[in-house]
């Protein structure tokens, strides 16, 4: 790990997203920048079982699709909400602009820590950027 | 005018030749015992009278074939019949105009129906029909519509002011347990207030009893050991209230430290909320709109549409014209297959007759 990365060891992230590809890249991109412990759902049930195995508080970070088959991101956010999460947020999604604002709202009285909107393609440095204060 | 293309049949197959020496053999053998010798009476004379017969069959033949009257004969050697020719030649502009006023008729109401169906495709792009999900998504099926999307935004509202109610619960139950805290102050208070009387009684008695005093000095004695003890119940009393104020200082830092985050969490809840409201009514108004732009899309494709079945009446224009021409067309073959029993009508009467069948204006050849 290089000296300037900083200690994600402790960390843990959890991507939810119904497109495989997603998953891959948006992983590969934490553990790049020295996420350790990096899961991957394909959607909302998977991820709130996780959730319930671990515990809300298990988690200091999630990835969030909008648009997935079943329990969308905003249902999503919901239980997550009702699971006592409150950790840090960033949505990721390939929908309008428009959405990704609403999504933020949502984010916001969810009462979560949100870092901010990612349109897919996901560019690195803007993930790194929103994800570096922690 | 000939066509030899069209010659009997029968002339092609037995040239006139072949009479002509029939007839030159049969003459010679019947001469031929007066040139050479009696002899030739004998079989020359039956043999030029064969030939005479096969002659004569010849040219019966032929003759039969000249005479049989054929269509492709009649008329058809330059021989028109008397009358058709004027006519057809007054006629057949007037066919002509008909079939071309046909085409351009066609041709204009193609290339309106063509403008028409573009104009409605337009109307139809325009209104966001059959392109993408309302409010101008690039990603069609696998968008989040404006109506989902406000009852996504809309159903954590309504919890966050639920969870707003909820979250003075707490706070209503720090006040109750302080009023219990200030009620034991006041009776604290009311027990401060009964020493005071006792105190103040025993003022009293140690002034009437200060009054004998050197008679029976005891009895300041017992007056002091009663103010003593009543001094001290007062401490502890004193202490008792101390400790009771405290409890309700911390019980009201408590309430107010409940109160102010539950105040920010509320103004936060608030301040979001009335953003995601603001974010609602621009998805409504944006719907509106949409509903707005399709109603005037539909009024002009409405319109459109009634253009399109106004031109699509061309076909019973065409079909008059058409039917204009045929007729006469037919009235013409007639005419021409009964000339030998009735004579060809003036070509003025012709066209008057022919104009009276007009149906449009533009019919007249000018």
């Amino acid at each position: 790990m290089p000296a300037s990365t900083p200690d994600r060891t402790h960390r843990r992230a959890l991507i939810v997203d119904d497109d495989n590809f997603q998953r891959e890249l948006l992983k590969d991109l934490l553990t790049q920048s020295g996420w350790i412990d990096v899961a991957a759902c394909s959607g909302g049930q998977e991820a709130l079982s996780a959730i319930g195995r671990l515990g809300a508080s298990a988690y200091d970070l999630m990835l969030v699709d909008l648009q997935m088959p079943g329990m969308d991101g905003f249902e999503f956010m919901g239980a997550l909400e009702a699971a006592g999460f409150r950790g840090a947020v960033v949505i990721v999604s390939g929908q309008r602009s428009e959405v990704l604002h609403s999504a933020s709202l949502v984010a916001q009285l969810r009462r979560f820590k949100l870092l901010g909107s990612l349109t897919k393609p996901v560019p690195k440095s803007d993930l790194l950027a929103l994800v570096a204060g922690l | 005018m000939t066509n030899p293309g069209l010659d009997h049949p029968a002339q092609r197959r037995l040239p006139v030749a072949v009479p002509l020496t029939l007839a030159a053999l049969a003459v010679a053998f019947s001469l031929m015992p007066w040139l050479v010798n009696a002899e030739w009476v004998v079989w020359g004379a039956p043999l030029a009278l064969s030939l005479l017969v096969v002659l004569a069959l010849v040219l019966f033949w032929r003759f039969a074939g000249t005479a049989r009257p054929s269509p492709e004969s009649t008329g058809q050697q330059g021989q028109v019949p008397q009358g058709v020719a004027p006519l057809l030649s007054a006629v057949l502009p007037v066919w002509r105009h008909q079939v071309q006023l046909v085409g351009k008729q066609t041709e204009a109401a193609g290339m309106q129906l063509t403008g028409s169906f573009g104009r409605v495709l337009e109307q139809f792009d325009a209104a966001g029909i059959g392109t993408a999900v309302i409010g101008k998504s690039d990603q069609s099926t696998s968008s989040i519509s404006l109506l989902t999307l406000c009852e996504r935004e809309l159903q954590p509202v309504v919890g966050s002011l639920t969870g707003v109610i909820e979250g003075k619960d707490s706070m209503m139950e720090s006040i109750r347990t302080l009023s219990d805290e200030i009620k034991s102050l006041h009776d604290l208070a009311e027990a401060v207030g009964a020493i005071a009387w006792h105190t103040n009684l025993l003022a009293v008695n140690a002034a009437i009893e200060a009054a004998r005093a050197g008679e029976s000095g005891r009895g300041f004695a017992i007056v002091a050991q009663e103010v003593r003890q009543l001094s001290q119940r007062s401490a502890q009393t004193g202490k008792k209230i101390s400790s009771g104020v405290d409890r309700v200082v911390a019980i009201m830092d408590k309430t107010m430290a409940i109160a102010e985050s539950s105040h920010e969490q509320d103004k936060r809840a608030v301040t979001v909320s009335g953003q995601i409201v603001e974010d609602v009514l621009q998805h409504v108004r944006k719907l509106g709109e949409s509903a707005d732009a399709m109603e005037i899309h539909g009024r002009a494709i409405r319109q459109e549409v009634e253009q399109l079945m106004l031109a699509m009446q061309f076909q019973d224009r065409v079909g008059q014209i058409m039917q204009c021409v045929n007729d006469d067309m037919d009235r013409l073959a007639q005419a021409i297959a009964q000339l030998g029993q009735e004579d060809l009508p003036g070509v003025q009467a012709w066209l008057a007759r022919l104009s009276a069948s007009y149906t449009m204006e533009e019919q007249n050849l000018r």
